[in-house]
């Protein structure tokens, strides 16, 4: 059975019906055929894209209109110039992280605490906070929007000196419900045991949550902060209203900026060398971080 | 201080910066929300008119007679219309989870790559997929042009026909979504599957069972509630869809592929009908809600432990 692992064992699918044999084996081994031809579609639509996106950044405009399929003759190291500098790609690039590290610290550590509360201390209420907060879940976005877009006028977070302001209270506080929702349950697994021995051995509920539950819950919190982070990274119909100035927006707003000016852009070498700057960090984040994403979904609430 | 009073203190102290956060940012703009639907409010000053039903009114007028301009129906329609192609990646996403817990060869490829979209910003993927799909020097037309197919290569953002479910670009942009979200469903699939016992399948897979069967028959039934909570979730975005169409349609080329979420955008931040707006909003929330709760009842199965 050794070589069976990358084809679908028939053997004991027929073993029963032996005058179906033949038929039934031929059938699931072109079910088997059409599935593979169908994953490695799929896997086209996604790397063939990227990689053509990435070799067209290194043509000429002329080689582009001439041939989009061919390979660059000479690679355009002037078009990464060129959109790092005409295109602010820079900018918006540390708008991004600067506004995204700063909710997502922020949202971490309300919600950590927050959730432990909620799923470990006995306050008596602690059912009814759970569903307050997950309220939050069910509520839609755009209901919030046009109120939250007047108080943070009044509070004058949408002005030249809110700066970011707008937008890293809006993602910290938006992305509480999932938190607490999902750091809730991880809290719930962990033994009760650690706790009760480090506050006999004298810690006060402060150090037993910092020095103690918070780093046995670490590998829920990176989960939960890396979901946080793509939807806080990627946000934009909130950024889009709440930004104006050029220079205080983040990657979203650029990269939509960049697509409006593909319209009438002459230079397409250097917009798609544009393009590729702002998809950078998100490769290096995905490198780091996929194998994690997957085994993470399992540790939380998400398993039925 | 008694042990009691220190426990209240802590629990306190740890809660409520995050209660006072989310109450005045999410919760208390979320009841305005619904507040300003019965007003008539430009949003230019504080001053606004106590209008009752109105604007529920005119929603309603709106629907039931469409003119020419603003066309309810047709935007409700898009909408539902993409949430078929919600439906399709979460049944794709299961299908390509299934496969890939069979071990093909490239699996592990297969689960790298599928997943990247969903960490691309949507305005990314709108570039992406408007330079690929460019009528003249993108990667599928001239594709096709090069091997000879010269009519297979269409105008694929283009808006241009008559009937609303008829345009091309709509179309195109479901099978984006279908693109971006895919790799998401197989993920949590794939997490999920690989949970379920594998003396299930071996079972029913001796009893005779084709690798298929025991898919849908056996391991579909103990995913159940996942696969109910993605619908449900997909249910509760149905009328909440904007990013793509706004970027790729709106902000780009200027021509409405209208769902209902970019009417009420248009209505606020466009026309300053704010309560107007927020009705809309509103009836939104509350035809979601009923949905979300139709399809959770609707989708329940007696739930089976493992």
């Amino acid at each position: 059975m050794a070589n069976t692992t990358s084809s679908f064992p028939a053997a004991p699918v027929s073993r029963r019906q032996s005058g179906s044999l033949a038929l039934s084996s031929v059938m699931s081994k072109i079910g088997w055929i059409i599935a593979q031809v169908f994953l490695w579609i799929f896997f086209a639509s996604v790397a063939f894209p990227i990689i053509w996106t990435i070799m067209t950044s290194f043509k000429t405009s002329r080689e582009l209109f001439t041939n989009p399929w061919a390979l660059p003759a000479v690679p355009q190291i002037t078009n990464y110039i060129k959109a790092w500098n005409e295109m602010k790609v820079g900018t918006y690039f540390f708008n991004s992280v600067f506004v995204s590290f700063t909710s997502l610290a922020i949202t971490m550590l309300l919600g950590s605490m927050a959730a432990y509360v909620i799923a470990r201390v006995n306050i008596k209420i602690n059912r009814g906070l759970y569903f307050f907060f997950l309220a939050g879940w069910l509520i839609p976005y755009f209901l919030t929007f046009i109120p939250a877009w007047f108080l943070h006028r009044q509070l004058g977070t949408i002005s030249k000196d809110g700066g970011h302001l707008a937008l890293i209270i809006q993602y910290s506080a938006g992305s509480l419900p999932f938190t607490i929702f999902f750091l809730y349950a991880f809290f719930k697994t962990l033994p009760r045991e650690l706790e009760e021995s480090a506050v006999i051995d004298g810690a006060n509920p402060y150090q037993v949550f910092f020095q103690v539950m918070l780093p046995l819950a670490k590998s829920g919190i990176l989960t939960v902060g890396i979901f946080n982070f793509i939807g806080i990274w990627n946000e934009y119909p909130w950024a889009l209203v709440t930004i104006s100035r050029d220079e205080l927006k983040t990657l979203p707003l650029g990269l939509a900026n960049l697509l409006q000016r593909s319209q009438y852009q002459t230079d397409w070498g250097a917009m798609f060398a544009g393009f590729v700057l702002t998809l950078v960090p998100t490769f290096v984040v995905y490198a780091i971080y996929q194998s994690r994403l997957t085994e993470g979904i399992t540790v939380g609430a998400l398993k039925g | 201080m008694s042990v009691k009073t220190q426990r209240y203190v802590f629990a306190a102290s740890f809660l409520l910066p995050a209660v006072i956060l989310y109450t005045v940012f999410v919760l208390y703009p979320a009841v305005q929300g619904l507040e300003i639907s019965f007003y008539k409010w430009s949003g230019l000053s504080m001053n606004r008119t106590w209008v009752g039903l109105a604007n529920f009114e005119r929603f309603f007028r709106e629907l039931t007679s469409p003119n020419d301009f603003f066309n309810i129906r047709n935007y409700l329609g898009r909408n539902i219309f993409i949430f078929c192609f919600s439906l399709a990646s979460i049944f794709l996403g299961l299908i390509c989870a299934a496969l890939i817990h069979a071990k093909p060869r490239g699996a592990n490829l297969f689960r790298v790559t599928y997943f990247f979209p969903r960490v691309l910003a949507v305005p990314a993927i709108a570039l992406l997929w408007s330079m690929v799909l460019h009528p003249d020097y993108g990667l599928v037309n001239s594709g096709l042009r090069a091997i000879g197919l010269e009519e297979l290569a269409k105008p694929w953002w283009s808006l241009q026909e008559e009937m609303p479910l008829q345009r091309l670009g709509v179309w195109t942009m479901g099978f984006v979504g279908v693109w971006a979200a895919l790799g998401w469903y197989m993920i949590l699939f794939l997490a999920t599957i690989q949970n379920v016992p594998a003396e299930f399948t071996e079972a029913a897979m001796i009893d005779g069972a084709t690798k298929a069967q025991t898919f849908f028959l056996i391991v579909v039934p103990l995913i159940w509630e996942t696969l109910r909570t993605t619908i449900v979730f997909a249910v509760m975005g149905m009328f909440f869809v904007f990013d793509l169409a706004f970027i790729l349609f709106e902000q780009v080329s200027n021509k409405n592929s209208d769902m209902i979420a970019h009417y009420y955008y248009w209505q606020a931040f466009g026309a300053n009908n704010w309560g107007y707006s927020s009705a809309i909003v509103t009836v939104m929330f509350l035809i979601t809600i009923a949905l979300t709760i139709g399809t959770f009842f609707a989708l329940k199965r007696e739930s089976v432990q493992y």
